[in-house]
């Protein structure tokens, strides 16, 4: 297996995106005309650390004073307009396989654990409180598993403990996607509970993939990869930025509802959007793996390089 | 001997061939016509696809056609609730327009057959216009991501039925004299039901009609010994009543709106919309 690994920068590539020569879509850069995959997009360690929110990363700019890391916001998100991203939703499940650091993944999932909290205490949420308990649980569970993911790379023979790992996150993954298909099978569209559910339920598959990874079991990580993109499909092509809207503002329309639609409809359609740019960036994921497995590239020695990535956001693995 | 064996076994073979051959014609004649099959959309629309496409093969094709088919399914069934709810007022302006143009009799006892000869069609021309414009939209757009085509885009058949299920208050009869209950006539265009005759021509069209029509034949008697003033108030209030009454059936009929058991015309478009992207998504999970 080699251990050095060369990435290049996605500018590389904006010439042939701009004359329509090459086309991005998910995590790769391809050919127009034949097809051929030219380079994966692969998120560093820099990325995440900038985003506060998975459904809108930008937000977090305003808390962040560092002129370093505001100069990284702004390339991240020029590179992102380059590459045509529609939402930059795309912090829901990252560009490429996850390589945020355990330490920011565990203090963000600390933040959407106390979102859901305070909102078992609305009156409307009353159905949260009622799973609270439930919900706190397995949100602890995930948390813990992220702290025990944390000190597994620090282990002699950590390939079993990622194994053990990853089935759990196996198991919340299915625990969240449960509570989404839920939330949207009721009669009201309730978006803040909705939102964090949806971040978890990423959140696990994302982690249950890296920790695969980090086994060295790739074609596992290949199958995980390929059953997430069916669970995105399968739970959200059949809603939309309408639907959600008509549920969110009920059945009886009332003064001014013309204004509230088109409201809501802005709202839906960013949250709608990330989703689908977070579909197709697990969707392209396989093909990363199967570059690492052609090119004999570890895993383990993968994920390292970019978390050691100090400077560029976004970098490419070409094929 | 040696020679016939060998002849029988080379030509055992060869129908053996053969017949794998047609066997496996007839599974891809069988197979080709269950994609078409399976692609059928709902009651009126057909989706084919071109015949030089190898989309099916391609996992990335595919992917960017789920991606594209879904985005237009959202963006179109939204433009559809956007159009409808931006065109229903400039239809209600032509129907005040059109109310406006009317004589006092026609505005009180003679609004049943101004509902039938000049809203109705006015209405039913403004489905035709709406369900013509959006799903042609849809249609070309479509095309533009792939070759594929809606077919058989009419105008939804439950319109008529959804029309003949339409009912209007008495306009008259409600304005002039708070008559309520029995004052919900059928609006229909058929002529079986409500036949156009003079001021008393009402009376005797229907059991149901009946009471109102000897009602209004008697209001409109009146008439002749109000004011003008009066007369002019009555027939304002006649038409505000109807035109509250056809706004909120319009509304009804368009979107549902207060009863939750019809499926307006703009859930009827949505609905072509959304069977045309899960059919087309079918065809790409397979």
């Amino acid at each position: 297996m080699i251990d050095s690994i060369a990435f290049s920068i996605p500018s590389k590539f904006i010439s042939g995106i701009a004359d329509g020569s090459l086309v991005r879509f998910g995590g790769i850069i391809k050919e127009a005309g034949g097809g051929q995959i030219v380079a994966h997009l692969q998120e560093t360690g820099v990325v995440q650390n900038l985003m506060g929110n998975a459904f809108s990363p930008l937000t977090s700019i305003s808390s962040i004073g560092a002129n370093f890391q505001l100069n990284n916001i702004t390339k991240m998100v020029e590179t992102l307009q380059i590459l045509n991203f529609a939402s930059l939703g795309v912090g829901l499940v990252g560009l490429g396989i996850n390589a945020v650091g355990f330490k920011v993944m565990s203090d963000r999932l600390v933040e959407v654990k106390s979102e859901l909290m305070s909102l078992s205490e609305k009156v409307e949420f009353r159905f949260l409180e009622l799973e609270a308990r439930h919900l706190r649980e397995h949100q602890s569970r995930v948390i813990s598993l992220t702290g025990e993911a944390a000190l597994t790379s620090s282990l002699a023979s950590p390939q079993s403990e990622w194994l053990r790992i990853s089935n759990a996150f196996s198991e919340e993954a299915g625990f969240y996607k449960g509570e989404v298909e839920y939330l949207l099978s009721l009669r009201d569209f309730r978006s803040e509970a909705f939102k964090p559910l949806v971040e978890l339920f990423s959140f696990c598959n994302i982690v249950r993939i890296r920790t695969l990874i980090s086994a060295e079991e790739l074609s596992t990580a290949k199958k995980a990869a390929l059953a997430t993109a069916d669970d995105y499909c399968s739970m959200f092509d059949p809603i939309s930025p309408l639907a959600l809207s008509k549920k969110s503002l009920g059945n009886n329309p009332n003064f001014n509802y013309e204004i509230k639609l088109k409201s809501s409809l802005e709202k839906n359609k960013r949250t709608i959007d990330s989703i689908r740019d977070a579909q197709e960036a697990i969707s392209t994921v396989p093909e990363l793996i199967d570059t690492l497995v052609r090119k004999d590239i570890s895993g383990a020695a993968f994920l390292k390089k970019l978390e050691e990535e100090k400077v560029e956001p976004i970098v490419c693995l070409e094929t | 001997m040696e020679d016939f064996q060998t002849k029988k076994k080379q030509i055992q073979f060869v129908i053996r061939e053969r017949l794998e051959r047609y066997k496996q014609h007839q599974k891809e004649l069988h197979s080709k016509s269950e994609v078409k099959k399976s692609i059928m959309l709902g009651r009126n629309v057909e989706l084919t696809f071109s015949e030089n496409n190898d989309f099916l093969s391609d996992r990335f094709s595919r992917i960017v056609l789920h991606r594209k088919v879904i985005d237009w399914r959202d963006k179109h069934i939204t433009q559809i609730e956007l159009h409808l709810m931006r065109q229903l007022p400039l239809l209600m302006t032509r129907i005040d327009r059109e109310l406006e143009q009317l004589s006092t009799y026609d505005s009180t006892s003679g609004m049943k057959k101004v509902n039938q000869k000049i809203i109705q069609p006015l209405f039913n021309r403004w489905v035709e216009q709406q369900h013509g414009v959006l799903l042609k939209n849809a249609q070309a757009e479509l095309q533009t991501i792939h070759d594929t085509v809606l077919l058989q885009l009419g105008v939804c058949s439950d319109i008529d039925t959804l029309i003949n299920q339409t009912h209007v208050r008495d306009s008259f009869v409600g304005a002039a004299f708070g008559v309520s209950g029995i004052a919900l006539i059928p609006v229909v265009s058929s002529a079986s039901i409500v036949s156009a005759g003079g001021v008393l021509g009402l009376v005797g069209v229907t059991t149901l009609s009946f009471p109102i029509a000897a009602v209004g034949g008697l209001a409109v008697l009146s008439l002749f010994v109000l004011g003008g003033n009066k007369v002019s108030s009555i027939k304002r209030n006649a038409q505000l009543k109807y035109r509250q009454d056809i706004g909120q059936k319009i509304d009804e009929f368009v979107f549902s709106k207060g009863n939750q058991n019809t499926k307006g015309l703009s859930f009827s478009l949505q609905s072509h919309i959304t069977a045309a992207s899960n059919n087309i998504l079918k065809g790409l999970t397979k």
